[in-house]
């Protein structure tokens, strides 16, 4: 995956989540920046993003995401890994 | 000293049976029969470890040692900034022990605006003027910059460290005395401290643990909560302590990374209880994905509280987890705040809540409930039980009490009310009918249940955090662009986060500006101001908002005009 590739899918999925087109993504775009952008939404986008490239961010990617350059960050290392992801375990 | 055994067990210890503390002495006589008795297995780095409750009575010891040390004098407030784990229950426990009255304070959010934050809690320090401030170590400087000049001591968490535990003192606080102050939200000095003494503390956690048939042998409590909210702190950490029952304990931010961590809790560790808000049955819902399943048939009741309790939130968490052995009457609710310790109502532990579809014009108006005309006309609200014993709700409305199915203010006299906001009669007299106590939330009695429909207080609660409209209307009238004291913020109840969004609406002013700019600065400001972002900002001509006869602008005429199809001069 490329970082066009990444971005060209975030834009998608943040149209989808938002309902609207207009929110122009760049790296140092936040939550902050956008108007609705909560934790709900949040979880969508992640949810989205794990079902387009097929693995689950770990609790410390989340925690480590403060805007849209460090989730496009974590896409490409992630869908360009050679093993790719594995289902967090249940159990503790 | 690390002799593993509580100092001044013994035959001080014997003098506590009777002591005259009804929170603290039944603790510190388990404490001493059965030191090894599980208090808390907390979720940190990965790993679970458990707590005796031994140990947290010699941690809470040296809390005591630290601020002797520090100056504080019994009756004196202190204020703990802690994050999760074991130092943030023991250092409470301390304050009690030592007769200071501890209160628990928010940490900063990373969304918060830093220096809005320290704003805050410089107007805090000012009005409580505690005694001491007991802070985790990265924030010490910070907080020793704000109190410069007062004689507030403030100390890192790791002095504890040098500190031996104290002998327990020879008398606790009488049951007259204040044992806690819970703070509201609200981010200037109005932040109120609800004052509690340890006699209604006792009789709230007694009267509360008979409403849920609650055996301390038994019980296992789960909670993800904050302690500086009511629900975490007495549910999930007095409560627990007080009826000897063992807490699984997980940090709130992590939980909201991994929700499923509390799944994990239940399962591993037969958890029997636990309170959450509306908003995280849909959360654990939603972002627990199929097939994933657990084992939470130890559950006699995951308690929705804090914010209104929707069926919907219910049905999607039942839909997720009836695999993982959720049934029905597991999903249980209660209505509870502050100034009653805790509970006022509970729903019956072991049937599901009542649900009833009311009309909603009747909600909107006020007025005496009627059976929806048509489907679009109505609302199913779930029951939140009988009020508990020693509490009492009636209905208030336009100045006089009305029977059931009548919608009004929610008024409850309780055995186990507050000592008043702390240092603040004004405040205390002002939310009082007679000896009533005025909630601020509307609803009515039905076959003696309380059912909440609204709210006449101008709070909005997002995600159980109670947020004070009048708070983001300033950080709105701070933005360019916008008409200062021309802007209104309304909660609204959303489906789709299971809980109240915080909208808000501004009149432009000035040079103009680009819309989708100022939107997105007026949205930065909330979050940095409240720590919750807007879910919708609209702007608005000058002259949009409605005012009142008195000429200030009407957060409810607004709100029903946000919701009705734009007019000509949006």
């Amino acid at each position: 995956m490329t970082e066009d590739q990444a971005y060209e899918l975030l834009n998608r999925i943040f149209a989808d989540v938002f309902g609207r087109g207009d929110i122009v993504l760049e790296p140092a775009l936040t939550a902050r920046d956008v108007v609705g952008w909560d934790s709900f939404r949040q979880v969508e986008i992640i949810m989205a993003i794990e079902e387009a490239l097929g693995f689950r961010f770990t609790s410390r990617e989340i925690d480590g995401l403060q805007n849209v350059g460090d989730l496009a960050k974590v896409m490409l290392s992630r869908a360009n890994a050679a093993t790719g992801g594995k289902p967090a375990s249940h159990a503790p | 000293m690390d002799n593993g055994q509580i100092p001044g067990s013994g035959t001080e210890q014997d003098a506590h049976a009777s002591g005259t503390n009804p929170f603290l002495a039944p603790i510190l006589q388990r404490a001493a029969a059965n030191p090894d008795s599980l208090f808390a297995v907390y979720h940190e780095e990965g790993v679970w470890s458990a707590v005796t409750l031994e140990r947290l009575v010699r941690r809470a010891l040296q809390f005591v040692t630290l601020y002797r040390t520090l100056g504080a004098a019994p009756g004196e407030t202190i204020l703990l900034i802690l994050r999760h784990g074991l130092d943030g229950h023991a250092a409470f426990l301390g304050g009690m022990l030592a007769g200071l009255i501890p209160s628990y304070l928010p940490y900063p959010n990373a969304r918060h605006d830093h220096t809005l934050y320290w704003a805050q809690h410089r107007a805090v320090l000012a009005l409580r003027r505690p005694a001491v401030v007991l802070v985790y170590d990265e924030l010490h400087q910070a907080i020793l910059a704000l109190a410069e000049g007062t004689r507030i001591a403030v100390a890192p968490l790791s002095a504890v460290d040098r500190h031996d535990p104290a002998a327990l003192p020879p008398a606790l606080a009488g049951a007259d005395s204040v044992g806690l102050l819970q703070h509201s939200s609200g981010t200037t000095g109005l932040k109120k401290g609800v004052a509690l003494s340890y006699g209604a503390i006792a009789r709230q956690l007694a009267a509360y643990r008979d409403a849920l048939r609650f055996d301390g042998a038994e019980a296992r409590i789960a909670s993800w909560l904050p302690l500086y909210h009511d629900m975490g702190l007495i549910s999930s950490f007095l409560l627990p302590l007080w009826v000897g029952a063992p807490i699984i304990s997980i940090d709130p931010f992590t939980w909201v990374s991994a929700p499923a961590l509390f799944l994990d809790a239940i399962h591993e560790y037969r958890a029997t209880h636990a309170w959450l808000p509306n908003f995280a049955f849909l959360h654990l819902a939603r972002r627990v994905r199929d097939p994933e399943t657990w084992d939470l048939r130890s559950l006699r009741a995951l308690i929705s509280c804090s914010e209104p309790c929707k069926p919907e939130a219910f049905d999607a968490f039942l839909a997720r987890f009836q695999a993982s052995g959720i049934e029905p009457h597991m999903l249980q609710t209660c209505y509870a705040m502050a100034e009653t310790v805790f509970a006022v109502s509970q729903s019956n532990p072991g049937a599901p809540p009542r649900r009833v579809r009311v009309d909603r014009k009747a909600i909107e108006q006020l007025g005496r409930l009627g059976v929806p005309d048509t489907a679009e006309d109505a609302v199913t609200l779930l029951s939140n039980g009988r009020p508990i014993a020693g509490c009492a709700v009636r209905i208030l409305r336009a100045g006089a009490f009305v029977g059931e199915h009548e919608i009004g203010e929610i008024c409850v006299s309780a055995r186990y009310m507050f000592s008043g906001y702390h240092e603040n009669p004004e405040a205390t007299a002002a939310s009082f009918h007679g000896t009533w106590y005025r909630t601020g939330d509307l609803g009515f009695l039905s076959g003696g249940e309380v059912f909440i429909v609204g709210r006449l207080k101008d709070i909005i609660i997002v995600n159980g955090k109670n947020i004070f409209a009048h708070d983001v209307e300033a950080a709105v009238s701070r933005i360019p662009g916008v008409k200062p004291g021309r802007s209104v913020a309304f909660g609204r109840f959303s489906q789709r986060i299971g809980s109240e969004e915080l909208i808000v609406v501004a009149e432009r002013a000035g040079e103009p500006r680009d819309d989708g700019r100022v939107m997105a600065e007026i949205n930065r400001a909330v979050v940095e101001e409240v720590g919750v972002p807007c879910s919708d900002v609209r702007l608005v001509a000058v002259g949009w908002l409605v005012k009142t006869t008195s000429g200030k602008v009407s957060r409810a005429d607004n709100a029903t005009r946000y919701t009705a199809p734009p007019g000509p001069t949006a």
